[in-house]
């Protein structure tokens, strides 16, 4: 095939052939033009292929970006004391803290020093980790100090009980004597300072940090509680008036019970994000120059490396297959159930599964940069990305807090005068009900989870912000036909002319044209019918623009244009030529045999897409570069009425801005990598990319598999993960609005309003999780989706 | 009821036991995987390691 500086102006600049009917396409403005629209496409892949820059621009020269864990979050006020301590540090511009994954992403001057943010963390009352290769062990120690702050207030919390039987029973009326009492009441103090000091000792470091920074969080009230009950249990301990010592630890065992059950759930959603790590091997095979093999640690190989991926184990990098053929599983990368095959030239992923063969490969990438880990961050970043309806709900649930404080003081007094026995259990009872952590706990949670369901799906959210506007999207865009067919050239009609049936004419034709590269020749051979041996061809003479002679079983036959056919035929071909699509002609010395006919036909999918999209009440558009017949098939075919052909990026970028400007919100479907100026302009966007093209796509949504289903998934799901959030915030407004009157008017108990609490934080978590567990749901109609 | 005196201090002495024991339990990693244990019944044998 002549490169593109060796063509003539009138030379298709894909094929090389001549353009009688030029298309436009990709580098047009650049003089080229292409013979027909699968030229065009094919060039156009080529170049965006070639264009992608070689690491993605996610971290600028001149800002940096850094990643912490950090230990001791708790609740959202501990967000906006982190996030508000690292605001204030001149030079960060920038910082997210996820609730949930605990992982706080901070955008800063490069001049500010890693050190700098971490003791400005560690000021704030919080420890900060540099996010290791494994943070399980993190979470582990983390988890066995929770059980075991858990489990001593559960069992001190019963054997307290045990001693206040006998005040249960009414033994307060003097049955027992007063000496046994105080003996009963000192045993309850014992057991009691053990739970204190350690059990509830995360809700004290936490009131007191958020006392310190002005920023009080949902442990202040409860500390506050706590401690007012004790001082007047020990003080009841020595004078024989109440104690409160079961009231304090069942109170300390229900929220630590719920915060714990809490964040096993959490860390359930954020072990999908970190099992992508887990997928690396642990080891890796280095082949030296003598063909020795050396099993090394993955994190050890640099890019030119030789490895060998034996069957059964994960390619350790990023590799380009030099010897050997196999079949990989991707399945847990890019959502692709199938092995994908994998031979000499491929690039295979990181992470994907040998399921075949062993094969040699070469390593492509540095560490730390391969597919997988460009995803994960990806993953990272659209989790802490915090939508409107979260830094709304922060706000709030921080003023709440000063709210419910007074109104407790405001309790107490008003019970100091209708029955002063039971003031301080109202207090109590008000600073414990209340629940601005479910508040605030409502869209994180919900978020994350969205992520990682969609990740299952085998979509990959690069920005939070974007489930917000797919959920309220009005208009679906498809933009240039080639997301909505295949960008592919397949037969769509074969016409025989002469003697031969339709099958020996693609038989023939696929024996000419299965030795050429161009994309009619492909799908030449694709159509060639099964069951017929394809006869083989000789004396192959390709002719440059026009087509391809050989002789088969003695026969001179051509493929090729229908000019070039009509030499061989001897007459005029017979048939009206339709200029709109791509066509190729069958003929042999004296006699017209067939006609071919080509186009990009929509994927098998689209129409039940399609019909889906339009239940869910979307308007569907088609913009693309395209001209008005080509357009227009795909548009009919699957029923899309709202058409705009012969559009440049610059029409599409202002047709989309029309729409917006009407009001409506509009997720843009694209391939990610030519047309990122028009899906920029869009609310929302998705792209259709596959492979390695994952991590480079700057779309908010990339479909890591692709086919037009996961649209679908992706919409119910943003759907669902709003009409959770909503349900979310609508539970902890009406609980908080139930429960707090109930508190005041002296109806709860401490230890039920610990309960009431828990629940609520429960209640929210366990219901933002079912996107998790229920599978996303699949479109209408067949073919049924790969499973989540 | 003398003896009250001496078992509500033993009480006391007993739960601390008991609670040392608990943290020596959960420190070893007794309760890290509950469902390991359940699942090994109906999993396969190691396999052997591949070259």
């Amino acid at each position: 095939m002549p490169g593109p500086d060796t063509l003539t102006p009138t030379a298709c600049a894909h094929c090389g052939r001549p353009a009688t009917d030029p298309v436009p396409g990709e580098g047009a403005a650049k003089g080229l033009v292409f013979c027909c629209g699968g030229c065009a496409a094919v060039h156009g892949l080529a170049a965006a292929v070639s264009k992608v820059p070689a690491r993605p621009e996610s971290v600028p020269a001149g800002p940096s970006e850094t990643v912490f864990d950090v230990e001791g979050v708790t609740c959202a006020a501990c967000v906006t004391r982190v996030e508000g301590a690292l605001a204030r540090l001149p030079g960060v511009s920038e910082s997210s803290l996820n609730l949930a994954s605990r992982r706080v992403r901070i955008r800063h001057d490069a001049s500010v020093p890693v050190e700098t943010l971490a003791a400005v963390i560690a000021r704030a009352g919080y420890r900060a980790h540099a996010p290791g290769r494994d943070p399980r062990a993190l979470r582990r120690a983390e988890e066995r100090r929770a059980l075991w702050r858990v489990s001593l207030a559960g069992f001190v919390m019963m054997q307290i009980m045990m001693f206040s039987v006998p005040s249960y029973m009414g033994a307060d009326e003097g049955t027992m004597s007063w000496d046994i009492e105080r003996l009963m009441d000192l045993a309850s103090l014992v057991l009691t300072v053990p739970v204190l000091l350690f059990s509830s000792g995360p809700i004290f470091r936490a009131a007191i940090t958020g006392l310190r920074t002005r920023q009080p969080g949902m442990d202040l009230p409860v500390a506050l509680g706590i401690t007012v009950a004790f001082l007047a249990s020990v003080h009841g301990t020595f004078s024989a008036s109440p104690v409160y010592y079961d009231s304090i630890t069942m109170l300390v065992f229900f929220i630590l019970c719920g915060r714990y059950f809490e964040s096993k759930a959490l860390a359930g959603t954020v072990d999908a994000a970190d099992g992508l790590a887990q997928l690396l091997p642990r080891r890796a095979w280095r082949l030296h120059d003598d063909g020795e093999r050396q099993e090394t640690d993955p994190a050890a190989l640099a890019p030119g490396d030789r490895i060998w991926i034996p069957a059964g184990e994960a390619a350790p990098a990023d590799a380009l297959v030099k010897e050997g053929r196999s079949e990989f599983d991707e399945s847990l990368l890019t959502g692709e159930t199938y092995p994908v095959p994998k031979s000499v030239g491929d690039r295979v992923l990181a992470g994907s599964v040998n399921l075949a063969s062993p094969v040699e490969a070469e390593v492509a990438c540095a560490p730390g940069a391969a597919t997988v880990d460009l995803i994960r961050a990806q993953m990272d970043r659209a989790a802490s990305a915090k939508p409107r309806w979260a830094l709304l709900a922060d706000r709030v649930a921080t003023h709440f807090i000063s709210i419910v404080i007074v109104l407790a003081a405001l309790g107490a007094a008003a019970w100091m005068i209708i029955d002063p026995s039971r003031a301080l259990e109202v207090a109590v009872a008000t600073l414990v009900v209340t629940c601005p952590c479910a508040l605030s706990l409502a869209t994180p949670v919900a978020i994350t989870a969205c992520v990682n369901a969609l990740s299952r799906a085998g979509v990959m959210v690069t920005s939070g912000r974007a489930i917000e506007a797919l959920a309220s999207a009005t208009h679906v865009v498809f933009d240039k036909t080639g997301t909505l067919t295949t960008g592919r050239m397949r037969l769509r009609e074969c016409v025989p002319l002469g003697a031969l049936g339709r099958d020996e004419c693609l038989a023939l034709a696929a024996a000419l044209e299965s030795a050429l590269s161009h994309p009619v020749a492909h799908a030449l051979v694709a159509a060639r019918p099964a069951g017929i041996a394809v006869p083989a061809a000789t004396d192959l003479r390709p002719v440059a623009g026009a087509g391809v002679e050989a002789t088969v079983d003695g026969r001179v036959v051509r493929v090729g244009s229908p000019g070039f056919g009509a030499e061989l035929a001897g007459s005029a071909f017979p048939l009206p030529i339709d200029d709109d699509e791509p066509m190729a002609v069958l003929a042999e010395k004296g006699a017209w045999l067939a006609a071919f006919r080509f186009a990009d036909l929509a994927r098998p999918e689209a129409p039940a897409v399609m019909e889906a999209l339009r239940r869910r009440g979307l308007a569907l558009v088609l913009l693309s570069g395209d001209r008005a017949p080509v357009v227009d098939r795909v548009g009919e075919a699957l029923g899309v009425a709202d058409r705009v052909s012969g559009a440049s990026p610059e029409d599409k970028a202002r047709h989309v801005e029309a729409l917006a400007a009407k009001g409506a919100v509009v997720a843009m479907v694209g391939d990610g990598i030519n047309d990122a100026p028009v899906l920029a302009r869009a609310q929302v966007s998705l792209a259709l990319a596959g492979g390695s093209a994952l991590a480079q796509s700057q779309a908010d949504l990339v479909v890591a598999n692709p086919s037009l289903e996961a649209v679908v998934v992706a919409l119910d799901l943003a759907r669902r993960t709003r009409r959770i959030i909503r349900q979310n915030v609508g539970w902890s407004i009406a609980y908080n609005l139930v429960m707090l009157p109930l508190a005041l008017a002296g109806l709860l108990t401490p230890w039920i309003a610990a309960v009431g609490m828990s629940v609520s934080s429960l209640i929210v978590v366990g219901n933002a999780l079912r996107l998790v567990r229920r599978p996303p749901v699949a479109p209408d109609a067949a073919p049924p989706l790969r499973a989540a | 009821m003398d003896i009250l005196y001496l078992l509500i201090p033993v009480s006391i002495v007993i739960a601390f036991a008991i609670g040392v024991l608990f943290w020596w339990a959960i420190s070893a990693g007794q309760f890290d995987e509950l469902d390991r244990e359940g699942e090994a019944v109906v999993r396969d044998d190691e396999a052997p390691p591949t070259r």
